[in-house]
């Protein structure tokens, strides 16, 4: 089913790509370049199914921005995925505790993406 | 004897300088000038005095003389003449001694003139002799300063030389250009890329090559030059530059501003090469290397190298972020032109189908009416059966009536017989059997008649039983053979009919496979691109890599420059060098893959994630 994912990169590159990919499987696709952005568009009333972004940004980083997000009203539960080169250990235990729902290793093959998608938001 | 002037006469020098010279010549010549004048003066003064004393001695009287003059104005006489000449010497004589008033004292001014101007001139002299000393001293330092430089020399030449030939085969084109902009130098490539003759280009001004879009230099042209004037290297600079043919080729130009000892400008140089060449300009960078002739160029060179070479890695990513935007909207199109064709194809299916089935029923209809046509014509064949049988009995009744036509034969030929024995008994009865006779006759008559007719109704009945037979018989000839074609003929069709249903269907069958095996290759298709649109991750990965590498070469230039500092202080403290230890690398690094070649390089023992050989899942749910 169609469902709506939020992408958080700052590399226009990933966007355009995943963009691709996503939009072709049936989904409709949110862009933001960096944390900020992102959490400006959740607070102005975009509701995505899932929030997919990068760990490595400028300003905020994904770890930070899991944790503004899972302040937010109604975003508490909602799937969040790291997708990421970054491959020290910690950094991935922190955003386990900061309540990231799962950590991707760039780059991921669209099948692979599109079954964990299904696997984390209900009903996709 | 012109006196309160002090005359320092300068003498003419070594002939070393022109000045002195010149400025004596014009004293030699006044002093000429002012003794001709004292002369002259001399002259007029003695011409006068000898005159009065003349006129004294022969009694001459001035007031009578020119009462006298103008009394014997009549007269030509000798007295009138010399008393004339007398008076033009006198006049004379106080015209000369006014000039010489005049001119005496303006040679006078020219001579002060002259001695300030010696003094002026001999003060120049001290005063270049001074320099000269200066230089001579400066000079014996400068050889001294060229000994030690000596070998630097030969090598800049031996590198001029190997430039020189690097310009000669480079295929980029190398320049030098004077202060003034004027082109002093290209290499032979000129020729080869844009079709002008060395000598066609030599001597003139670059801008007469340059194609700008107005007439003046735009706000962004100025300040790329003032740029380029602080900075002192210019790298991939696009311009455009115009061919011998009088087009405009995009190009890319590399500069270096040369400065003398002074720091002054002596001019500029670098390449050009045709715009797109991703490689790295080694020409430019050479010439960067000999321009940089400070004491410890060799470190500032290298850092001058990571700096360009940083610059060429960004534009790397830049590079690659362009063209993974160009391959992401291609697969796009791609996407859009099969989906295109998907559904072209899904209606051009349906069509087939309606077709198809419109083709059945009419197929069916057909069926049905052949089927009628064939009953009709069976009815057909069994009505005219039926008349047939009907006509059958007809002949069968006309022949019954044939017995009768015997029967009234045999009666006829009976009566006949009968009318004859009447007549023969007639005629034995005599008279009185005339009348008999005659009857007899009469009936005999009759009879003949009779049998006459009898005769004709036979004949008339055998014809119409033969006619009606015949009739009857080549129309059931007829009738059979054209009810077994007209048979023929429709059983046909109906086979044709049945074969072309069958054919429909199997069309019908061919199209719907041929619709499911281009519905799946439309899936692997899609399939693909989004495969390939996934694919273009790998230039996130490649940026973040390049950038890594930029960090390092940045890192390496403070750490180069913080040991150039140290090498020029000859009191340096070598602790103060930043310590820059290659293991830091190991925290900035993201990548696993990065880590890896590190210590791989490094020689040390993998540690961390590699080391038991197990790598983190690539993908983890929490």
């Amino acid at each position: 089913m169609m469902k709506t994912i939020m992408i958080v990169d700052d590399s226009a590159t990933m966007l355009m790509s995943l963009e691709g990919v996503l939009s072709k499987a049936g989904h409709k696709v949110e862009k933001a370049k960096n944390g900020e952005e992102a959490l400006s568009r959740l607070k102005g009333g975009v509701s995505p199914d899932l929030i997919i972004t990068d760990f490595n940004m400028p300003g905020m980083n994904g770890t930070q921005l899991i944790q503004e997000v899972r302040k937010l009203p109604g975003f508490r539960f909602k799937p969040i995925l790291m997708l990421t080169t970054e491959s020290q250990q910690e950094k991935r235990a922190d955003a386990k505790a900061a309540g990231a729902t799962g950590w991707l290793v760039k780059p991921v093959s669209p099948p692979n993406l599109l079954a964990v998608i299904k696997q984390v938001v209900p009903g996709a | 004897m012109l006196d309160g002037v002090p005359s320092p006469v300068p003498r003419a020098g070594n002939g070393e300088n022109a000045d002195y010279r010149a400025v004596s010549e014009l004293y030699q010549e006044i002093k000429r000038l002012e003794h001709r004048f004292r002369r002259n003066l001399s002259f007029a003064s003695v011409a006068l005095i000898l005159m009065m004393a003349v006129a004294w001695l022969v009694g001459f009287d001035p007031a009578q003389g020119l009462r006298g003059f103008f009394d014997d104005l009549g007269r030509w006489n000798l007295d009138i003449a010399v008393h004339v000449l007398l008076f033009i010497l006198a006049i004379g004589g106080v015209y000369s001694l006014l000039k010489d008033r005049l001119v005496s004292s303006n040679l006078l001014r020219i001579r002060h003139h002259c001695a300030q101007h010696a003094q002026i001139v001999n003060l120049d002299r001290q005063e270049s002799d001074k320099q000269r000393r200066t230089i001579q001293t400066f000079q014996e330092k400068l050889e001294r300063a060229e000994k030690e430089n000596r070998i630097l020399g030969n090598t800049v030449l031996a590198m001029g030389q190997q430039l020189h030939n690097l310009a000669e085969t480079s295929a980029d084109l190398f320049w030098v250009l004077d202060e003034s902009g004027r082109v002093r130098f290209v290499s032979r490539t000129i020729t080869q890329l844009f079709g002008w003759k060395g000598s066609e280009v030599r001597g003139r001004p670059v801008s007469d090559f340059i194609y700008r879009q107005g007439k003046d230099w735009s706000e962004e042209e100025m300040d790329a030059v003032s740029q380029f004037l602080q900075a002192g290297t210019l790298s991939r600079h696009p311009i455009h530059f115009r061919t011998q043919g009088g087009e405009n080729v995009q190009v890319e130009v590399n500069a270096t501003v040369v400065r003398d000892h002074f720091h002054n400008v002596s001019g500029f140089t670098g390449t050009l090469s045709l715009a797109r060449k991703a490689n790295v300009e080694i020409d430019g960078k050479l010439l960067d290397l000999l321009s940089n002739s400070e004491e410890n160029g060799y470190l500032d060179t290298t850092c001058a190298l990571d700096a360009i070479s940083s610059k060429q890695l960004r534009k790397v990513v830049q590079e690659t972020e362009d063209a993974a935007l160009q391959i992401t909207s291609q697969i796009q199109q791609l996407d859009g032109h099969l989906s295109e064709m998907m559904a072209f194809l899904s209606e051009a299916n349906n069509w087939t189908q309606e077709l198809g089935a419109s083709s059945q029923k009419q197929v069916d209809e057909d069926r049905k009416a052949i089927a009628n046509l064939q009953q009709f014509v069976d009815a057909m064949e069994s009505q005219k059966k039926q008349e047939m049988a009907r006509a059958q009995e007809v002949v069968g009744q006309i022949q019954s009536l044939e017995k009768l036509v015997n029967l009234v034969h045999d009666i006829s030929q009976q009566t006949n017989v009968l009318a004859l024995n009447a007549s023969i008994i007639a005629a034995r009865a005599g008279d009185g059997g005339r009348q008999f006779a005659v009857v007899a006759q009469e009936v005999r008559k009759l009879s003949a008649q009779v049998g006459d007719v009898a005769n004709r109704i036979r004949s008339g009945i055998e014809s119409a039983a033969e006619h009606i037979t015949g009739l009857f018989s080549d129309n059931l000839d007829e009738a059979r053979k054209r009810s077994s074609h007209e048979g023929n003929f429709l059983s046909q069709t109906a086979e044709q009919m049945v074969r072309m249903g069958s054919n429909y269907s199997r069309l019908l069958d061919f199209n719907e496979s041929t619709m499911k095996r281009i519905t799946q290759w439309h899936e692997l298709l899609a399939n693909q691109v989004m495969m390939t649109l996934g694919g273009i991750q790998f230039q996130d990965i490649t940026r973040q890599q390049i950038e890594h590498v930029i960090r390092v070469m940045e890192r390496r230039q403070v750490y180069a420059r913080s040991l150039t500092g140290a090498l020029r202080d000859p009191e340096a403290d070598l602790s103060r060098v930043s310590s820059f230890q290659v293991d830091d690398l190991l925290n900035e690094y993201v990548m696993e893959g990065q880590r890896q070649i590190h210590l791989h390089e490094t020689g040390k023992p993998a540690v961390g994630n590699g080391a038991a050989g197990n790598s983190p899942p690539l993908i983890e749910l929490f």
